[in-house]
């Protein structure tokens, strides 16, 4: 049975406009991944796709899949039925065809975080000495954790594509995290001055589109209702 | 030609390329990384299991102690690793394991009480181990030694270690691509990388560089290893005058492999009661591990495997013969608590639904224990290029010798990076940069015409280099499996340099941009068969078989081969040059 499959082709610096390319591909594997393979290995091997994992770890596959936001390499194909269009993740820079550049989306989130927090070796072995959590809380700053940085949540934001400056749900997510780590240096007000603003907390409007396009499931509406929360107390007591 | 110069570069953003620049930047060096793909994609996040530390925090691990790691480590490794080595590892990982805690990684922690284990034994953790990092069971350990974070340890590793480098303010350029070594007089200077957001060739000097680009997997067909696994940093140095790697025959093979995609499937299956059949629904490792069966290591579960194979005993398919994994008795609510990314992975890439159907697996290529070869210090000075360290999968400073223990790379990227770091420091400080002008521009003249040239004969007739890609991995994953002989290697031997012979006219398709990923493959095509020269040849010299390194004609492990491989390529006779070192038996 083939597939038809249409892909936003697009070369940067050259002339030519991006435009849709439409193959007929007889699928030799599951995910919409190995049809992008296939395309590579026996239609047109400079097609342009980001993957390494292909299992749903590394956060490289994201693009538009028939309009919405996911990993191909943990899209089945039964899941699209009839024809597939393919484009890049809206919001971020094009590098070619389906490829955007979420890498350097996701550093400037962790540089604006970084605050040069500096710790001492010293302080570092004290840290490490007295190493004692409870697992739950452990487990708590695990599933806070699990952001692949995938930018799927970040595309599927109408806050963000309207305005290029609000945190987006990666960034919030990532914030309430460390707030939450006991052994995090950064301090309460240091996340107050960042994110209990317009462009943070308080520029989302909770529509929620970002927590049903996470391919890891992270609870994002949960986390960022936490998060607005302990910035308001925080408001309060500030 | 613009040329950047650092202080220190490193090559390689996973966890050792990311552990080294820290140290580098607290240390006070300038450090550039120039990774493939931004950190966090790299292979290191795809590692599950955990990191052997003997912290002796559990019950199930009181007894632990540097030493029994050690024996562990040792015997693992066929007593092939170096021991100064081993002892310094084990030693500097339970550090690091506090050290990672220190900057975030969520270690899943000890819960006093009682404790029911999947095989009915009953565990109890004291009072005083409550909150502690705890510790779980992994093959081949006297002990419970390995640290955690659920099933995503390398994930959250790679997190912490990115907010850490991002915290210290190290450069981190993602998206280049490493091409070959600046060096003069067996002495390195940097790189040239293309850049795969301009397609231009870039040039980055530097005082002191290491390479800790990750693994060789993808030289086989069917590997564990993600798709840019493809050994390129090993493939730089060997192709530098005086480059050294050793022990590259030693290649680890993983049991459980989905087919057809190799997507590993967590060793937890077994760990937690996993049943593993034949086309005849027969339980085989009854057969070949009577006492162990399917908890058996990698190494024995992987060739009984084979051996089932041969005769007649794998389940045939389409796609490739394969054997069954049965996890079904475990129960949904155990798969979708505890093994809830094998159910999405089975699903997704074979089909079948882990709570109701089988599993088909079969060994694929899953480390390598041989890499870019240096001494304790993860310096490569003595073995034939200056001023260049390796940390890592990518390095052999021995610590697995020929069979790597699971649960110690993780614990090595870490610890080696950080040792590289010191490493580094101190070259900076006894090394003056001098390279000289015409060196450089002689190197970055070089890559823009392998350029040029792919460009001139883009679309013409001719075998792609994508067609002699697929030709050397179905060799490697064919010949250098997990039973080698000297026939099939002997044939392997000769069609790699069949090969070989064709690669310099070898053209890519007429859509040509130089920041496609065909472009890529092109221009790292001879040094992954370079790379897979070297395995072949130090199998088919090692008569013996040792570790995970298996020669159906030598079955036995023979004393006069209790020694490291190490190869270098000829670029006069276009061919690999052995040699072997002696091991030291005790530290
Ligand atoms: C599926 C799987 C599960 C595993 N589970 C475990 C486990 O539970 N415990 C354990 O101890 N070990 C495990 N391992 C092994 C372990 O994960 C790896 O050995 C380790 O993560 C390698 O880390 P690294 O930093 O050396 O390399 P990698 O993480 O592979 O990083 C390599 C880096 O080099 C860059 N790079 C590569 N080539 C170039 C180039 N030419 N130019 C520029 N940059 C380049 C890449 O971008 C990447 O950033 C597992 C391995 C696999 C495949
Ligand atoms: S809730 Fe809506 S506005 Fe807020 S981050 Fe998610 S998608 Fe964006
Ligand atoms: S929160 Fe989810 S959707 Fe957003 S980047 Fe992380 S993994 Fe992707
Ligand atoms: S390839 Fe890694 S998430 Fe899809």
């Amino acid at each position: 049975m083939y597939k038809k499959i249409k892909i936003l082709r697009y070369k940067p610096g050259s002339e030519t406009k991006p435009y849709f390319e439409s193959y007929d591909v007889e699928p030799d594997g599951d995910t919409v991944l190995s049809l992008l393979q296939q395309i590579q290995k026996y239609i047109d091997p400079s097609l342009k796709f980001d993957y390494v994992c292909r299992s749903g770890v590394c956060g490289s596959c994201a693009m538009l899949i028939n309009g919405k936001p996911r990993l191909a390499c943990r899209t089945c194909l039964n899941e699209v039925k009839g024809s597939v269009t393919i484009a890049p993740l809206p919001g971020f820079l094009m590098l070619g065809d389906l490829s955007v550049d979420t890498g350097s989306y996701f550093i400037k989130i962790h540089n604006r975080q970084a605050l040069n927090v500096i710790r001492s070796k010293q302080q570092e072995a004290e840290l490490a000495a007295n190493s004692n959590y409870e697992n739950e809380l452990m487990m708590h700053l695990y599933e806070l954790d699990r952001c692949i940085e995938c930018g799927c949540c970040v595309s599927a934001c109408a806050t963000v594509q309207m305005n290029a400056d609000f945190a987006g749900a990666a960034e919030l997510l990532n914030a309430w995290r460390l707030m939450s780590d006991p052994r995090d240096d950064r301090t309460n007000k240091d996340w107050y001055e960042l994110y209990a603003t317009d462009n943070g907390v308080f520029g989302c409007t909770a529509l929620l589109a970002c927590d049903s396009y996470c391919p890891k499931n992270i609870p994002l509406a949960s986390s960022l209702a936490s998060f607005r929360v302990a910035l308001l107390k925080l408001g309060v007591r500030l | 030609m613009e040329i950047i110069y650092s202080q220190a570069l490193v090559i390689g953003g996973g966890l050792a390329g990311l552990r080294a620049a820290i140290e580098l930047k607290e240390r006070g060096l300038d450090v550039t990384v120039l990774s493939l793909v931004p950190p966090l994609r790299s292979h290191s996040s795809a590692a599950m299991g955990g990191v052997q530390a003997a912290l002796a925090t559990s019950c199930m691990g009181a007894r632990d102690s540097v030493a029994l790691h050690f024996e562990d480590t040792m015997k693992g490794g066929a007593y092939m690793s170096d021991p100064e080595v081993v002892n310094c590892f084990c030693n500097r990982v339970i550090d690091s394991v506090y050290q990672l805690d220190s900057w975030g990684v969520p270690w899943t922690r000890i819960t006093a009480g009682r404790r029911v284990l999947s095989d009915g034994r009953v565990i109890s953790e004291s009072f005083e181990s409550h909150g502690k990092i705890a510790a779980r069971n992994f093959g081949g350990t006297a002990q419970w030694r390995t640290c955690y974070c659920s099933d995503t340890t390398g994930h959250n590793m790679m997190r912490a270690l990115l907010r850490k480098a991002a915290g210290s303010g190290v450069k981190i350029i993602d998206r280049i691509r490493a091409l070959s070594l600046i060096s003069e007089d067996n002495r390195c200077y940097g790189v040239t990388a293309l850049d795969l957001r301009s397609g231009k060739i870039r040039v980055f000097t530097s005082s002191t560089t290491l390479i800790a680009t990750g693994g060789i997997g993808r030289i086989f067909k069917y590997s564990t290893n993600g798709s840019i696994c493809t050994g390129s940093g090993q493939a730089l140095v060997l192709q530098s005058p005086g480059g050294t790697l050793a022990n590259m025959e030693a290649v680890q093979f993983h049991p459980t492999a989905l087919v057809p995609s190799s997507v590993l499937v967590t060793e937890g299956c077994r760990g937690d009661g996993g049943y593993l059949y034949n086309s005849k629904m027969e339980r085989f490792m009854e057969k070949y591990s009577p006492d162990k069966k399917e908890l058996a290591s990698r190494d024995i579960v992987s060739r009984s495997m084979i051996l089932e194979e041969r005769i007649g005993n794998a389940v045939e398919n389409t796609w490739g013969n394969h054997f069954w994994l049965d996890i079904r008795h475990l129960g949904k609510e155990h798969i979708d608590r505890h093994l809830r990314e094998v159910s999405e992975n089975s699903i997704c890439f074979a089909g079948v639904d882990p709570v109701k159907d089988l599993i088909p697996v079969y060994p694929a290529q899953h480390y390598a224990m041989g890499g870019i070869r240096t001494d304790i210090s993860l310096s490569a000075q003595n073995y034939g290029i200056a001023g260049l360290f390796a940390a890592g999968e990518s390095a052999c400073w021995d610590l697995h010798g020929f069979n790597r223990l699971g649960g110690n790379s993780l614990g090595e990227t870490v610890v080696s990076g950080e040792l590289a770091a010191e490493g580094m420091c101190e070259n900076f400080s006894n090394n003056g940069y001098t390279p000289s002008a015409a060196v450089i521009t002689k190197e970055y003249k070089r890559q823009c015409e392998r350029l040029v040239k792919l460009e001139e004969k883009a679309g013409s007739n001719g075998v792609t280099f994508s067609k002699l890609t697929f030709d050397l991995r179905s060799v490697m994953s064919r010949y250098a499996g997990v039973f080698r002989n000297e026939e099939g290697l002997k044939l392997a031997k000769k069609e790699l340099g069949r090969i070989l012979e064709k690669v310099d006219g070898a053209v890519v398709s007429k859509n040509f941009y130089s920041m496609s990923p065909e472009i890529e493959n092109a221009l790292e095509c001879r040094g992954m068969i370079l790379l897979a020269m070297t395995v072949v040849e130090g199998a088919l010299a090692r008569k013996e078989s040792r570790g995970c390194h298996n020669r159906d004609d030598y079955p036995d492990m023979a004393e006069e081969y209790q020694k490291r491989t190490l190869t270098r390529w000829n670029n006069d006779t276009q061919s690999v040059m052995i040699d072997y070192e002696d091991v030291s038996l005790h530290v």
